[in-house]
């Protein structure tokens, strides 16, 4: 329920452990690793001068980072490319924790294995090619004339005739069939290619030139129709298929050659590239960690619940110092820690940000006051089961645990509302009402709705008072129109004017208005009265007369604020109304088609428009609430998720 | 998106643009100079080209002068192209498209003569980020079937690929009449996703520029090129206003006078006019005609795609008038010679 305590870790060991402890500590996913030339440079790395430190002492005067090695590129590359040609899922599990081999001997396996699998990938690749041109090119050539029973020999021995084979767009042949009775040619049309129409064109030898030419102003793509073909198309389709056979033959033995290759290297390479990622993981950690000749220099933040387990793991180590350095210093990360009812909603907070590390967790509130709000726009007992049904769904089968969390427990709210408004999927005869029936009340839900954002605006303000304190920001915790200032101010208004609506005399205005201008002024003069207490001089800024017109315009904004921020939770009744008036539409329609399975079926469909339409309107109203009108009192959300190294990320 | 609100800020815009075109005045007095730097001088201190001008720093050389008139063309049609989206600026990006097109005529012919590409770097008219092809790569191409290989991808690939292998020198001909058909392809195909009212609008221009382009290639083919008819029919351009495809086909298998015949009858009849040398007269009337057409739709100034059209064309032909005052006088033709080589007329000349 809270932002979990953190300490700084600096830890001081023999260089000759380093991999060891980093592996233990990306094992472990406890630490969160920061640069630790910076935590030298700012002398947090001190120590007790005794003569077991003197030597490390020294050693920090020759302190440098990890040079990053930039082979292990090349190593990726290599496994990628071999993976890809194998065809081998890597898995991640089998990977060895040690690392026994060097990059070079890695990197010689790796082009042992290579060399071994190029000559049968190229055949392949080669082979396919092949293939995929013969499939493309002739047999769609030939395909339209297998009745055409003229060998091409033939055609090519004619003494006064000459033919061509090629292809022509579809704007050429129109132009060519316009214009046919002036051409000395026959032409035929064999088959079509992915670029065009195959035509044979036929003509005498004697207008060779000029067919050539007529040919070339339409763009005519000659195949040229190799030797070895000489028979009639229907022959050819067969040469073809011959050697199609003969390819797809040859291409299943280069493909069994790498299936042998992969099943005799694919653990191999598995483990190759197992420890190429480690090292490049342990590498890229290596780059927050400082190094002298005999030790190295390594800080992280670890919450303070993790410390015990952490320094156990650094026993099989001796002569390494952990020093812990508590959490006074820099900005720590923060890490929430809520309990598994309250988890799914700081999904939600830190979709707006990370609270700092000072800060409250927002997380408890956002959770209550989101389901409150949700549960009374959005009352029913059926539709909220739906809810709930879909939110352990997406949880179980699509692995959204955040988000099925979320629609679960808005479900419960959604169907505790039901059960105090009486709506079952709409229909409000089922259940009798255990509180009120928004539709019947309207004045009264809206009443009930402002009542409701008050209380939740002073929660907020509340909250934003306790991280000011926190921060020991005096200016904006007591002057602030979010601080104490700004509290009293709302809620003397809130007494004055409700106390005038309702009739009832709660704070006389004699009492109310000096009170309230007391705030005003408070608000005003908040920096000069800050430095009053931390008794700083001098009392502004450089520019005084920009301070009090900033000052003076920001009430009117003061004013706006509290009005619109309680005015806005009238939208909360509104919906409640609007979420039965909805229904009240559908039902009506129900009616007038007058059948019982008309009826069934416009409830059902209102029923699905109102969960779908509705639920998500009603779900982004209440979002727009939280960060709009709450967050922006209380919430800076400018921290830093605390996030451990791992092998994994 | 509307007319009104597509067009309505960037036809004022072109207006404003229009008003700074050349007038008659400043015609007369470019051919009245005497020198080209005098013509370059007057060009900088009194239009709207001062500021390309200013760039040269050799104003002896009359290509570098054209060359930055012609940029200047392009610069107003960046202007153009920032006030509209997808398909219309897709549009105006293919009548774009045409200068690449000559640019790669360019590199064709050089490559033709067996010269260096990377010599003509600084000649092109169009910045590298308008090409559709990678300007870097074919720069370096050695020879035709390489320079071709490294288009690969583009447009020009397909209508280029049958050459790769051949002796391109007499080749280079169909090479350029391939281009030119691609990019009225491409025009065409852009405008078919213009709003229905634009498409006509820009159909009827375009039909009219094919139908001239058309009448003058069919002359010059039967007079010049000696080709076959089949060819001629092949190489011509479809979807003309008023010569249709029936037309076209009696005309390429006809002979000159029969040619002349059927254009005397048409509206294009100026065409044909025998006062002066047809071979030589032709192709500026053509120009003239469309000169007129486009300076009737401004006069019109409707709220459509047809004022910017116009505009880019009569901007085009302003700068040919100026850059045919320039090299008039290089090749030291009269005041009165160099009139007759204006697309416009100006008061006092002959036509």
């Amino acid at each position: 329920m809270s932002v979990e305590k953190m300490t700084m870790m600096n830890i001081i060991g023999d260089i000759r452990d380093v991999d060891g402890v980093l592996k233990d500590i990306l094992k472990s996913e406890k630490v969160d690793l920061v640069s630790a030339l910076k935590q030298i440079e700012d002398n947090n790395f001190l120590f007790d001068v005794s003569d077991e430190n003197i030597d490390r002492l020294i050693d920090l005067n020759y302190i440098s980072t990890f040079e990053k090695d930039e082979r292990y590129v090349e190593l990726l590359k290599k496994g990628e490319n071999l993976k890809d040609i194998l065809g081998i899922e890597l898995d991640k599990e089998s990977h060895d924790l040690d690392i026994k081999l060097s990059k070079e001997e890695i990197l010689d396996e790796l082009n042992f294995i290579c060399e071994k699998v190029h000559e049968p990938s190229i055949m392949l690749h080669a082979l396919e090619k092949e293939l995929e041109f013969l499939d493309s090119f002739y047999s769609n050539s030939f395909k339209q004339i297998s009745d055409f029973a003229v060998p091409i020999r033939d055609l090519r021995d004619m003494e006064y005739f000459n033919f061509k084979m090629g292809i022509l767009t579809k704007e050429d042949r129109l132009k060519l069939k316009k214009n046919y009775e002036n051409i000395l040619a026959i032409l035929l049309h064999t088959g079509s290619s992915s670029d065009g129409e195959v035509y044979i064109v036929l003509y005498p030898k004697s207008v060779e030139e000029e067919m050539k030419r007529i040919l070339r102003s339409l763009n005519f793509r000659e195949i040229i129709i190799p030797k070895e073909y000489s028979g009639t198309p229907q022959e050819i389709q067969k040469q073809i298929q011959g050697m199609k056979d003969r390819l797809n033959m040859e291409i299943e033995g280069q493909k069994n050659r790498i299936a042998e290759l992969r099943d005799k290297y694919r653990d191999r390479v598995n483990h190759l590239m197992g420890q190429v990622k480690l090292i490049a993981k342990l590498d890229g950690v290596k780059e927050n960690i400082a190094f002298s000749k005999k030790y190295f220099y390594l800080s992280g933040w670890i919450t303070e619940s993790d410390k015990d387990n952490i320094n156990k793991l650094f026993d099989k180590y001796p002569g390494t110092l952990v020093m812990l350095k508590g959490d006074k210093q820099y900005n720590p990360p923060t890490k929430l820690r809520n309990n598994w009812f309250f988890r799914p909603f700081q999904w939600m907070v830190s979709m707006y940000g990370t609270p700092s590390y000072n800060e409250l967790d927002p997380t408890p509130f956002v959770s209550l006051s989101y389901m409150l709000l949700f549960g009374t726009m959005f009352g029913d007992l059926g539709q909220g089961f739906i809810f709930v049904l879909a939110g352990i769904f997406l949880a179980k089968k699509k692995k959204m645990e955040l988000f099925g969390g979320l629609l679960t427990r808005l479900g419960i709210a959604s169907m505790i509302f039901g059960l105090l408004y009486g709506a079952v999927f709409g229909i409000e005869t089922l259940i009798p009402a255990l509180w009120i029936k928004p539709f019947e009340n309207i004045n009264d839900m809206l009443m009930i709705a402002i009542f409701m954002g008050v209380g939740l605006l002073l929660t907020a303000y509340t909250y934003g008072i306790i991280n000011a304190y926190k921060r020991h920001d005096i200016e904006e915790g007591l002057f602030g129109k979010e601080g104490v200032a700004g509290v009293v101010l709302y809620i003397t208004l809130l007494a004055l004017v409700g106390g005038g609506m309702l009739g009832l005399d709660i704070l006389p205005m004699f009492i109310g208005v000096p009170i309230v201008i007391l705030c005003l002024l408070a608000i005003v003069f908040r920096l000069p009265l800050t430095h009053i207490i931390e008794k700083k001089r001098p009392l502004h800024g450089d520019d005084i007369s920009g301070y009090y017109v900033e000052s003076v315009f920001s009430l009117l904004e003061t004013f706006l604020s509290l009005l619109s921020g309680t005015v806005s939770f009238i939208r909360v009744g509104a919906f409640a109304l609007t979420h039965v008036g909805l229904f009240l539409a559908f039902e009506t329609i129900g009616h007038m088609i007058g059948s019982a399975a008309g009826n069934i079926i416009v409830l059902i469909v209102g029923n699905i428009f109102i969960i779908g339409l509705e639920g998500l309107i009603v779900f982004i109203q209440g979002m727009r609430l939280q960060y709009y009108e709450l967050f922006s009192r209380y919430y800076k959300g400018e921290g830093r998720e605390f996030n451990p190294v791992s092998l994994e990320k | 998106m509307g007319n009104e609100r597509r067009f309505s800020a960037i036809n004022t815009k072109i207006r404003v643009m229009r008003s700074r075109f050349l007038n008659d005045e400043d015609y007369i007095a470019l051919m009245e100079k005497d020198k080209l730097v005098d013509q370059v001088q007057y060009l900088r201190d009194n239009t709207v080209y001062g500021e390309m001008l200013s760039h040269i720093d050799n104003v002896d050389d009359v290509q570098k002068v054209e060359l930055q008139l012609e940029r200047f063309l392009i610069v107003q049609f960046e202007k153009i192209l920032k006030y509209f989206s997808d398909d219309y600026e897709k549009f105006y990006r293919s009548l774009m498209f045409r200068y690449e097109t000559e640019d790669l005529k360019l590199y064709l012919r050089a490559l033709a003569r067996g010269e260096d590409l990377t010599k003509y770097e600084k000649v092109s008219f169009i910045k590298n980020e308008y090409y559709s092809f990678s300007y870097e790569k074919i720069r370096y191409a050695k020879s035709l079937e390489e320079f071709i290989d490294r288009l690969k991808g583009t447009k020009f690939y397909d209508v280029l690929y049958p050459y790769r292998h051949e002796n391109y020198q007499k080749l280079l001909f169909y090479m350029e009449m391939n281009l030119d058909r691609l990019y009225f392809t491409a025009l065409s195909e852009s405008a078919q996703k213009l709003s229905k009212s634009d498409r006509e609008i820009f159909n009827v221009f375009l039909g009219e520029n094919i139908d001239l382009l058309n009448i003058e290639w069919i002359y010059r083919g039967i007079k010049f090129y000696n080709l076959v008819p089949e060819e001629l029919i092949n190489y011509t351009l479809p979807n003309g206003n008023i010569v249709d495809y029936k037309e076209l086909k009696k005309l390429c298998y006809g002979s000159i006078e029969d040619l002349k015949n059927y254009v005397g009858k048409t509206k294009y009849k100026e065409l044909v006019n025998e006062e002066k040398d047809l071979d030589l007269f032709m192709e500026i009337r053509i120009q003239r005609h469309l000169f007129n057409t486009f300076k009737n739709t401004f006069k019109k100034g409707k709220l459509d795609v047809s004022i910017s059209i116009a505009y880019l064309h009569l901007l085009e032909f302003e700068i040919k008038d100026i850059i045919s005052i320039v090299e008039a006088k290089k090749y030291g033709l009269s005041y009165y010679d160099t009139k007759g080589y204006l697309v416009r007329t100006i008061k006092g000349s002959d036509e």
